[in-house]
């Protein structure tokens, strides 16, 4: 009962800020009427598409980015490791808003990295042109998804048994071969994982986009947003559009457990 | 193909340990085992011969070739370790057709081979499997089917038997032995249980605190140990303080001890050394020689099965016994020939 008592708050919480909404989101969007609507409007279908191609490439370009940062990072001492990890978690802590904003003070049309190329010959206008566009969100993306993907690969290095390294290197492979046949397949679920999950949140952020294009990107968030702000608010168009976003992420998501559960049954010895 | 250590030394960076200035010459188709408590080097020398170390100083000659600034992957080395150390995401057959494959053997002989060394490892039928699904006895039994379907110049095994349980320990040394004669590779064997080195090892090492202190058969590193440290190390023994009477005897807790003692100035602290299977046990004391007999009473008698180990208290005194009577023990004697000595100051 005392337990019960001691996590009352939480379920109170979570009642009345996760269920509740969710049901009424339910409720309002869960007809065969609005989602045929919202499957009919060809737009919508595109905004799903170009939130999956977005999330995608961020997601990619994350991954690609952190795998060496990771590595680099699982090979320092401890005590360097855990201050350099404090450093690369900060993008975290920011607002889609903040990240916008420097963003835009570094690639904007009077931002520091635009003035100097144009310093150099550019026009700005290209220049910045790109950055409001979906390769600038990507970008800007990529900037607080790669911690993400940093803080889920190095303990898998710092796991990996050094034994089966060295004793790779001394039936006879070269550095890239243990890469490739020894790291590389006992990194991938992670590396999967950590793809699944950065992509996920990338398909629902919503600050960053907003500030950095308006409305003008066709994407799911920022539809979402369009149908509630809008003069015209279209409310069970809107939670339909919840639901997607809702489901396309979770089944992300349940990808990422999937292959970690699966590549954990087949190679892990029970205890 | 030999395998020759001409005083190699080695110090960790910012520590003491390490090893210093080791010579060792291990012979073709030798199995020599080095042995030596936790932290003494052993494994340092392996890291040295694997190549996962570069010596400070000192000759490596592999083969007859000094290898010296040779990686890992070009020494040609089988080396099995401690945690098996087996890749997760491979079946047992694809881990021992690992090194083939980096050689660019063709696919089906690689298989071939596979399986010809799951047969041999007695291992028929668990090929397909992943090593989560394999025993601990089984894991190992790939790793040195591994390191030894390449046909290396040699094989170096940590303390490849520590992490099983006793039972597949004794089995399975007794296999890696004959997997080893069956092949005719030299080998070098890492290990701190001294029963294992002496039972399979052709000449064992001892190490300690990163010096070698001696090389020898089992059989003469246990009946003729160099030193006091060496016959600690290596089966039991008593080793007691002594000082020297004269050239025939010496005075320990126990009392006077008529042994060898000429060549020894009298007055010098010595240890009197013997194995606790050569004392003589009897009910009563007249049924033993005069010469070093001693009245007492065993205070810790341990059943060994085919053994007892006694400790026994002549009441100046106690010393450590073994036999394989179960009657009452009231006297012992230590025969004078049994007795060796050894400088105290050699005693580390």
């Amino acid at each position: 009962m005392r337990l019960f008592l001691l996590s009352l708050p939480a379920v109170l919480v979570l009642g009345l800020f996760f269920l509740l909404p969710l049901t009424l989101v339910l409720i309002e969007g869960a007809s065969l009427e609005v989602l045929a609507r919202l499957w009919n409007t060809a737009d919508l279908r595109a905004a799903l598409g170009q939130s999956l191609l977005l999330g995608g490439c961020s997601g990619l370009l994350a991954v690609i980015i952190g795998v060496p940062v990771a590595v680099h990072l699982s090979r320092l001492r401890p005590s360097v490791r855990a201050w350099m990890q404090v450093v690369i978690a900060l993008p975290l802590t920011f607002s889609g808003l903040i990240v916008a904003y420097g963003f835009i003070l570094m690639l904007g049309r009077a931002g520091f990295i635009t003035q100097v190329l144009a310093a150099l010959g550019g026009d700005p206008v290209v220049i910045s042109g790109w950055f409001y566009g979906p390769l600038g969100l990507a970008l800007a993306y990529t900037y607080f998804l790669t911690p993400r993907v940093v803080l889920m690969l190095v303990p898998v290095l710092l796991n990996l048994d050094r034994a089966q390294l060295a004793a790779a290197a001394s039936l006879g492979a070269p550095r890239w071969r243990v890469a490739v046949d020894i790291v590389g397949p006992q990194l991938a679920p992670t590396l999967v994982a950590s793809f699944c999950l950065v992509a996920a949140v990338a398909l629902g952020a919503y600050g960053t986009a907003l500030a950095l294009v308006g409305t003008q990107l066709n994407i799911l968030p920022l539809r979402l947003y369009s149908l509630i702000a809008d003069a015209g608010s279209d409310f069970p168009l809107a939670a339909a559009l919840s639901l997607v976003l809702l489901a396309v992420c979770s089944l992300i998501m349940a990808v990422a457990e999937m292959t970690i559960a699966q590549w954990e049954a087949r190679h892990v010895r029970p205890h | 193909m030999s395998l020759i250590l001409d005083t190699v030394s080695y110090r960790y960076p910012g520590q003491t340990s390490g090893v210093e200035s080791v010579s060792l010459d291990v012979q073709k188709g030798e199995l020599c085992a080095l042995i030596g408590p936790s932290g003494c080097g052993k494994s340092t020398l392996l890291k040295l011969i694997a190549g996962f170390l570069n010596p400070d100083s000192g000759v490596i000659q592999i083969a007859g070739r000094a290898v010296q600034g040779v990686p890992p992957r070009a020494r040609n080395l089988g080396v099995v370790f401690q945690s098996y150390a087996l890749f997760p995401h491979m079946t047992a057959a694809e881990n021992i057709a690992y090194p083939l494959k980096l050689r660019g053997i063709p696919a089906a002989e690689r298989r071939a081979r596979a399986e010809a060394m799951l047969h041999r490892a007695r291992l028929d039928g668990f090929g397909e499997r992943l090593p989560a699904q394999l025993s601990g006895g089984q894991q190992q039994r790939v790793a040195l089917a591994r390191a030894l379907v390449f046909s290396p110049q040699a094989l170096l095994l940590d303390e490849p038997l520590s992490a099983l349980d006793a039972a597949h320990r004794v089995a399975l040394r007794d296999e890696i032995r004959g997997l080893q004669q069956e092949h005719g590779i030299t080998t070098i064997h890492v290990t701190h249980d001294q029963e294992e080195a002496l039972s399979i090892a052709d000449r064992v090492a001892v190490l300690h605190e990163g010096r070698l202190l001696q090389v020898a058969s089992p059989r003469t590193l246990y009946d003729h140990p160099i030193d006091a440290t060496v016959a600690a190390f290596v089966g039991q023994a008593n080793l007691l303080p002594a000082l020297v009477r004269n050239e025939r005897c010496v005075e320990t807790a126990l009392g006077l001890l008529s042994c060898h003692a000429k060549g020894l100035l009298p007055g010098s602290n010595v240890l009197a050394f013997f194995r606790p299977e050569q004392l003589l046990t009897a009910p009563a004391p007249e049924f033993l020689p005069e010469v070093n007999r001693f009245s007492g009473h065993i205070t810790a008698d341990r059943f060994l099965g085919a053994l007892r180990r006694f400790d026994f208290d002549s009441g100046a005194g106690r010393v450590l016994g073994e036999t394989a009577s179960r009657a009452a023990i009231t006297a012992i004697a230590v025969p004078p020939e049994a007795i060796r000595l050894f400088p105290a100051l050699t005693a580390r």
